[in-house]
């Protein structure tokens, strides 16, 4: 291992990073997208499904949310696989991802249904719209508006925390430091530049975010 | 091959367990100490440890805490020190629980309604005795279920000290599995314990903060 | 009782007192004077600055310019200072501000044994009498959000008595309670000023004005626009502001 801190030793690989980069990005986008999808039928599920629909969703909620990400993703990678269920690095962190993020993201909207007051379904109701429309164009845009700053820092956290997916060999940016640092020998200095890296898009996505809720629901939010 | 009974990989994993609640535990009150300073600064001088404690919850909160592991797994020998898996894992997790307890307790000071530090400032009360007899009675109370909601995610948190090669849990269920080749029996078992550990926090959490919310105090 | 303060001097004196929170000019040059035992009513529009003119007084906010004396004292930023006028100025609050974690005995002991490091006995006799003198003392094992709000405003009364302060002030104290209860804490407040309690108090019943104050004053836009005996000021005031800000009172 080198001795001094030396950035100029990274700088050759800037490509590597950015590529690193849009990995990491582009899977925190596939489960955002795909978590807050079920999430919205998990928490309506959570709130008016039958009494065995519900208990589902509250142990798939309970047994994500108390135990380590890391061992999810170890027993879909590794685990899975025993069962015949065969998958690359790349879909079990898609899956585990988007598993762990959407445990969360169902509790988040399902406190945003219920900040939404019962006249606006009674409301809905009383004007002949269907009950899934009632939902889908009354309920959930309010839910949405009321806890999307909730929603945008989950999502966020899903992103810091899928730096172990290089645990399982996916080329996301923490890998590509693991990669560069085998070759120089530069390890502070690789892992320093990608931490680096991190902070800087865990802030412009929750500024790009920020600017975009304003816009999404100006004066809408309770 | 050797054949592992069920017992003797759950009593492997269970020996292990210790050292996931020794972490936690140590983690966490370095991380109540240093949260309790930062507050102080902050309170105390408001311009400048504001400053700090905004920038010190953005770094911490901003970056994954894998890398906060290795940078100081791998920074501090560079600086001549030498540091065991157990150490580095140590200070990683005591800065990072620094920074979330700083927040959550942040947010229950400031939830304090400003007429409470008026009202014992006009009767003459000094910093101190605002903070020991009005201030901090009432944020303790709205603190406790969010503290003990992050103490899970420390827990879960420890689970990374794996990836230094530190023996807690998770590196006994690869060492495990390396050895059985049963990786789908052996990460249940290892979730299990995590949740076994985990869901009773979250309850009590919980069950604490339904008492604060419906009717308030007394 | 602290050297530095002068027996002789006014009350309380502000000297051309101005506060900006940031851009915005809440203060602009005040100057009042209030002698011992004086009873001071201010009123005026909302947002006028009336409540940040006497938070000044104890040092709630900050003023920018001018001068605020405390008998004779200077506030300035010095700690021992603020402390010192703090002890001797009590204050009452339109949201009544008790501490909800404390019994109605707890929140009138606590500043005389921390601050002014009474024995508890002494201290509990000391609430006691002022929680008799505001008609509460049957309450007093009870906490704050078992009373009504006439009941807290009158604990919140006694726990400033507590400290035994030379001047009250007094922030809207009727505003937040409903009309029925207003009678009891106005009451509570004549009984202090027939004491010769100097008092300087923001409230808009006239009636209280008209019965208690020596002075009244008005303001507006952050300024005193005129101050007048109450006789004078209700039967002929002088500027046009005043007028008709009486004139909008009176159509309640
Ligand atoms: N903390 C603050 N920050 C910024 N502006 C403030 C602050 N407090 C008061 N102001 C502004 O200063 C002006 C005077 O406020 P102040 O509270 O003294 O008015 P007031 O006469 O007491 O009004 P009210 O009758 O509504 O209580 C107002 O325009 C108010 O908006
Ligand atoms: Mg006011």
């Amino acid at each position: 291992m080198g001795g001094d801190f030396d950035l100029s030793a990274i700088a050759g690989y800037l490509g590597m990073f950015l590529q690193g980069a849009g990995v990491t990005l582009g899977l925190t986008a596939i489960a955002a997208t795909f978590g807050l999808l079920i999430s919205i039928g998990g928490a309506a599920t959570a709130r008016w499904g039958m009494r065995w629909a519900r208990a589902l969703v509250t142990a798939y909620v309970e047994l994500i949310r108390n135990t380590p990400f890391l061992v999810q993703l170890f027993f879909i990678f590794f685990g899975l696989p025993s069962l015949g269920l065969k998958m690359t690095a790349m879909t079990a962190a898609i899956i585990a991802m988007t598993i762990n993020l959407t445990a969360y993201t169902i509790e988040i909207m399902r406190a945003g249904i219920e900040s939404v007051p019962p006249g606006q379904r009674e409301a809905g109701l009383a004007l002949g719209l269907h009950p899934i429309w009632v939902f889908l164009s009354v309920i959930l845009p309010q839910a949405i508006a009321n806890v999307y700053p909730a929603l945008v820092s989950q999502i966020v956290i899903t992103m810091l925390e899928s730096a172990v997916v290089s645990q399982i060999a996916v080329m996301d940016l923490t890998h590509v430091a693991d990669l560069i640092q085998s070759r120089n020998y530069r390890t502070f200095e690789a892992y320093f530049v990608v931490a680096v890296i991190y902070l800087a898009m865990a802030i412009c996505l929750r500024r790009l975010a920020a600017k975009a809720g304003t816009r999404l629901f100006a004066g809408r939010a309770r | 091959m050797i054949e592992f009974s069920l017992a003797d990989i759950l009593s492997f994993l269970l020996l292990a367990t210790r050292w996931t609640l020794a972490l936690s535990a140590i983690a966490f009150l370095g991380g109540g100490i240093g949260a309790l300073l930062l507050l102080l600064l902050r309170y105390a001088r408001p311009r400048v440890g504001g400053r700090l404690m905004h920038l010190y919850v953005e770094l911490f909160q901003g970056t994954p805490l894998l890398l906060q592991l290795f940078l100081i797994f791998f920074g501090l020998p560079k600086l001549g020190l030498d540091v065991s898996p157990l150490l580095a894992a140590t200070i990683a997790l005591t800065l990072y629980a620094t920074a979330f307890l700083a927040e959550i307790w942040r947010g229950c000071v400031d939830a304090i309604p400003r007429g409470q530090w008026d009202a014992s400032a006009s009767l003459g009360m000094t910093f101190v005795q605002q903070m020991r007899d009005v201030i901090l009675p009432q944020a303790l109370k709205i603190a406790i279920p969010p503290t003990v909601g992050f103490l899970v995610q420390l827990v879960k948190s420890t689970a990374l000290a794996s990836i230094v090669g530190f023996h807690e849990l998770t590196k006994a269920g690869q060492v495990i599995n390396n050895a059985t080749f049963q990786p789908f029996i052996t990460y249940s078992i290892v979730a299990l314990i995590y949740f076994a550990i985990c869901y009773p926090l979250t309850h009590w959490s919980r069950r604490l903060e339904r008492r604060l919310s419906p009717t308030g105090h007394r | 009782m602290d050297p530095q303060i002068n027996k002789s001097a006014p009350m309380i004196e502000l000297r051309n007192v101005s506060k900006w929170y940031d851009s915005f000019q809440a203060l602009k040059d005040v100057s009042l004077t209030v002698n011992k035992g004086e009873r001071v009513v201010i009123c005026g529009p909302s947002g006028s600055g009336k409540s940040t003119a006497i938070r000044c007084i104890n040092r709630l906010e900050q003023h920018q310019s001018g001068e605020i004396l405390v008998e004779g004292v200077e506030l300035t930023a010095d700690f021992k200072n603020i402390e010192l006028i703090r002890r001797e100025v009590g204050m009452v609050f339109q949201q009544f501000n008790l501490f909800p974690h404390l019994t109605i005995l707890q929140n009138l002991t606590l500043a005389p044994r921390r601050v002014r490091k009474m024995p508890r006995a002494q201290a509990e006799e000391l609430a006691m009498r002022y929680l008799t003198r505001v008609r509460i003392a049957e309450q007093a094992h009870k906490y704050p959000a078992q009373l009504s709000g006439g009941q807290q405003q009158r604990v919140a009364i006694a726990r400033a008595l507590c400290m035994e302060p030379q001047v009250m002030l007094f922030d809207e104290p009727t505003s937040a309670l409903d009309p029925e209860m207003i009678k009891e804490v106005l009451d509570v407040m004549v009984e202090l000023a027939e004491e010769h309690m100097t008092m300087i108090c923001v409230t808009h019943e006239m009636g209280f004005a008209r019965t208690v104050a020596d002075r009244v004053v008005f303001m507006d836009h952050g300024q005193v626009v005129e101050v007048a005996p109450p006789a004078e000021f209700f039967a002929s005031p002088k500027n046009e502001r005043t007028r008709l800000f009486l004139g909008q009172l009176l159509k309640h």
